[in-house]
């Protein structure tokens, strides 16, 4: 390979007939050309160009990348959130964050109604597990659940308190799938 | 506008001293804002211009969503200390314009299929104006794309040229631009060789057209060149590490 392999939006790469358009790369006349500034890769074993990008790139939600997510509406079935971050990201979401949690998603135990795990306003952190046709999360895994939660008496964040969250301002108790480290993320720092 | 000052010597020499087929001192740097996706500064003559890309994000108002592409809304603002005399801020007639035939050259060099219901957005600022600020404005947009790594077919540059006292100059300055006869901006897809944005302010007869439609192609090609040298400076240093990475990938694989 060369030396100095760096290209430029639009400079031809290879052709159809010799590799298949990868990431960072599109095809125009049987010519797969580069569409974002970066170093060129051939991945030998599946026959793909590839463009390594320089610049950051847009962010797009793939299948098991772990996210942060905002309750938006909860339902006896499934909880309907809005991602608002992707773990190990900086650039905000291109496209659709709108997404559910499936009552069968949400722990390993039976849960029966949805609603009483997560109450709206709540950040979890989830993992995608599909995209198309429409954004599913899980927060099965061990470090998935709840890192937030609003008191939904006073709106005040719950504190946790051995396994149990308390608000601190009218004492009110309540239950979460909470993550292990719930209360002690930065999230201003992710 | 007639007037008595002579913008072209006996000769060939400009007000400024340049020749009829020199630009201005450009000069571009890639990625100064810290929060922008992408950006670009760019100096082209007295004109500062700031260009910074923000997105794909969701688009907002949700009604303007297109659910099989995105939409590109380019935002060309002039600074009210931007001109002599103080302009009136905020978007007025002429910079409605700019911006959307900014917008529609954007639409056509970038993938937007691939990012479908959202918005990109480049907003563009001129600080400092002195003739040519579209051609300034869709230059550091290019730029500014590219940096924020938006996938695109094509690298998007302007460059004007004009007439001036029945001379066809490329580039109009501040006076020539004002005193002269004609004003053609022209913006280029220089790889697949597109025009993508191409006004005309004046009158040219048909051979004076083809003759500056010319000489901006020329000077568009002389940009690209200067806006890839940007990019290119402003990630040498990334390229090193990445290099040594090369080196070692093949021994690998095998």
């Amino acid at each position: 390979m060369k030396k100095n392999n760096v290209v430029m939006p639009g400079d031809q790469l290879s052709t159809s007939e010799e590799l298949l358009p990868g990431d960072g790369t599109f095809e125009e006349n049987g010519i797969i050309r580069a569409s974002r500034m970066g170093t060129y890769h051939v991945d030998e074993k599946y026959k793909r160009a590839k463009v390594q990008p320089l610049t950051s790139i847009p962010v797009i939600l793939r299948k098991g990348d772990i996210v942060l997510a905002r309750i938006a509406v909860t339902k006896p079935s499934m909880i309907i959130t809005d991602i608002i971050h992707v773990i190990g990201k900086e650039r905000s979401i291109s496209g659709e964050t709108n997404s559910t949690i499936h009552a069968s998603e949400i722990s390993q135990s039976y849960i029966k109604d949805a609603s009483t795990e997560y109450k709206v306003g709540d950040i979890v952190r989830a993992q995608i597990i599909q995209v198309q046709p429409s954004i599913q999360l899980t927060t099965k895994g061990r470090e998935l659940g709840a890192i937030k939660a609003l008191c939904t008496k006073c709106r005040r964040p719950l504190v946790k308190h051995d396994n149990a969250l308390e608000c601190q301002n009218c004492g009110n108790k309540e239950r979460r799938t909470i993550a292990p480290d719930y209360g002690n993320v930065d999230i201003k720092a992710l | 506008m007639k007037s008595d000052i002579k913008l072209i010597d006996g000769h060939g020499k400009r007000l400024d001293g340049r020749k009829a087929d020199e630009l201005r001192k450009i000069k571009i740097e890639a990625g100064v804002l810290h929060r922008a996706d992408g950006s670009c500064y760019l100096e082209w003559g007295g004109n500062k211009v700031l260009a910074a890309v923000y997105g794909p994000r969701e688009a907002i108002p949700k009604h303007t969503q297109n659910p099989l592409k995105a939409i590109v809304n380019a935002r060309y603002n002039m600074a009210s200390f931007s001109v002599e005399d103080r302009k009136r801020p905020g978007p007025d007639r002429r910079s409605v314009e700019i911006s959307k035939v900014i917008s529609e050259a954007l639409e056509r060099v970038i993938l937007i299929e691939q990012f479908p219901r959202t918005m990109i957005n480049v907003n563009i600022e001129v600080l400092d104006a002195e003739a040519g600020t579209r051609c300034a404005g869709l230059t550091a947009a290019g730029v500014a794309l590219a940096d924020a790594g938006i996938p695109m077919i094509d690298i998007p540059v302007a460059c004007a040229a004009g007439k001036i006292d029945g001379h066809v100059v490329l580039d109009l300055g501040q006076k020539e631009d004002n005193f002269g006869d004609a004003d053609l901006p022209l913006g280029l897809a220089p790889r697949i060789n597109e025009v993508i944005l191409l006004q005309m302010d004046g009158h040219l007869t048909m051979d004076e057209f083809n003759k500056a439609f010319e000489l901006a192609h020329h000077g568009c090609l002389v940009v690209s060149e200067m806006q890839k040298k940007a990019l290119l400076e402003k990630y040498e240093s990334v390229v090193q590490p990445e290099e040594v990475v090369q080196d070692v990938q093949p021994e690998e694989s095998e």
